[in-house]
């Protein structure tokens, strides 16, 4: 487990790029936090990381989005469903892969739908000031590598990120 | 000429008739269904699209008074959208097309949003600038004429309606309550409290909610009584803000160009404080504002047959090996 201060939103961003280097094709991640706390720009820096330059924004009305990126991304939401059902219907499988990333907004919702869990990522808003956020990183699902999760959290380390 | 459109790019499964550009039928059924816990109930998808639109297809025959032998093309949303939403569309349009052996049309849904406001005012001419505002997007674009367009501005996080939808579920209005928030923030002070303003003072023609979005949740935090004690003053200054933050990029790009006109369309387009306040931006400037009726504001299939009518006379039409595109961009977008 790491559990990380971020200052605001731009450090929030670079975050998401420093753990865009731990994604593999066939990789989901679940990201859980309130309303504001941070999911969207998170992602906004794993796919500028991996090569996206076009404009990442919440797929909470669209529910799906893609990014031609290497690997590809899809980037779900699930804010506005209130049943797994509901993106049953959608199609969830279409969007679980061996070739591209899972990112997944409000993930609760459907954590027991997907196979492929590699991390679950926690946005809490800090205790005082107005753009701090607790973030706090697992490394979930069954994998081989225990190492991955230290090199995570050396990374975020050389990014001078504040380690809580 | 007669055209059938059918649109099931996302919640709402619609089917319309139009014959020279006149509405002849509109049918719009909305897959969000209100409970008893005044929540809401999405029965979403392809699923949904798929039970409700033969009978809506039906209706919109009935309703329009002509016969499907009537029927010169049929005009469907290709995308942007959910792919298996879209496809439901698809595969009806091709499959009538086929039984009656006459052209599909592949329509771009957002095209059919730019356009929406000629049903009010069938003399709007490009070139002209459209301010396309919903649940999903949110975007400027340069109309130069039918078919050719250019995106200059677009949301960087939330679109505008996420916005009013989320802030609404900060305020305990339950999802989808963005519409109910013009309503209660009649009676507010818009002195209350100062939200930011997205992308205040920059430059270009870019929007931004998420950090609106984020000062309301934050305030809330703080002052959670205000959600019972200032809840008209709350919405009234989030309103405020947010509308600003989708007047100042618009202005910008309206003192830069010699446009006809300003249009506004997509859900967004029926808060009537954001149509005020852009009608007198528009006014200063010297320029008309136009925004369509409230059943071609949010999605429907009236704006996709008249983009495949536009299309068809201008000789274009698509053919049966034609599917959905989930990122289907704009047709003869200008860089």
């Amino acid at each position: 487990m790491i559990r990380i201060l971020s200052k605001g939103p731009e450090q929030t961003a670079q975050i998401g790029a420093t753990t865009a280097a731990f994604l593999r094709g066939g990789c989901a991640v679940a990201l859980i936090g309130e309303l504001g706390a941070g999911k969207t720009v998170f992602v906004q820096g794993i796919a500028s990381q991996l090569g996206y330059t076009g404009t990442v924004t919440s797929p909470t009305f669209t529910l799906v989005h893609q990014y031609d990126t290497n690997p590809v991304i899809f980037h779900l939401d699930c804010f506005r469903l209130r049943s797994p059902r509901d993106f049953a219907s959608v199609g969830i499988e279409e969007y679980q892969r061996p070739d591209s990333v899972l990112i997944v907004e409000w993930a609760d919702l459907i954590a027991d739908y997907v196979d492929q869990w590699c991390w679950r990522v926690q946005f809490e808003y800090g205790a005082d000031a107005l753009g701090d956020r607790v973030i706090r990183i697992d490394r979930i699902g069954q994998h081989d590598n225990p190492t991955v999760e230290r090199n995570l959290l050396e990374a975020l380390k050389s990014l001078g990120v504040q380690i809580l | 000429m007669i055209v059938l459109g059918i649109e099931t790019s996302c919640d709402e499964t619609a089917a319309a008739i139009i014959q020279d550009g006149e509405i002849l039928s509109s049918v719009v059924s909305t897959h969000w269904l209100h409970n008893s816990y005044g929540g809401v109930v999405p029965e979403l998808a392809s699923r949904a699209h798929l039970v409700l639109l033969p009978p809506i297809l039906d209706q919109a025959i009935d309703e329009s008074g002509i016969s499907l032998e009537a029927i010169d093309a049929v005009a469907v949303t290709r995308g942007p959208g959910l792919i298996g939403a879209l496809l439901v569309g698809i595969a009806a349009a091709k499959a009538i097309a086929f039984a009656r052996n006459i052209p599909v049309i592949g329509v771009n849904h957002l095209e059919g949003h730019l356009w929406s406001a000629v049903f009010e005012s069938s003399d709007l001419k490009p070139p002209f600038l459209a301010l396309l505002v919903s649940g999903g997007h949110t975007m400027l674009v340069d109309v130069e004429e039918f078919g050719k367009y250019r995106i200059i501005g677009q949301t960087r996080d939330d679109a505008a309606g996420e916005a009013f939808d989320k802030v609404a579920v900060l305020c305990g209005l339950g999802y989808p309550g963005g519409a109910q928030i013009e309503k209660r923030a009649r009676t507010g002070d818009s002195a209350y409290y100062e939200f930011p303003i997205g992308m205040h003072g920059q430059r270009g023609y870019d929007f931004s909610f998420s950090g609106l979005k984020t000062a309301v949740a934050t305030f809330l935090r703080k002052n959670p009584e205000a959600k019972h004690d200032h809840l008209a003053d709350l919405l009234c200054c989030f309103q405020e803000a947010a509308v600003a933050s989708l007047i100042e990029p618009t202005c910008r790009a309206l003192r830069q160009s010699n446009y006809q006109a300003l249009v506004i369309s997509g859900g967004v387009a029926a808060n009537l404080r954001l149509r005020q306040r852009l009608g007198e931006e528009a006014e200063r400037v010297g320029v008309r504002f136009l925004y369509p009726g409230l059943q071609l504001c949010t999605d429907n299939a009236i704006m996709i047959a008249w983009v495949g009518w536009k299309r068809l006379l201008k000789g274009q039409k698509d053919g049966l090996e034609m599917s959905g595109e989930a990122n289907f961009p704009l047709p003869g977008i200008l860089k």
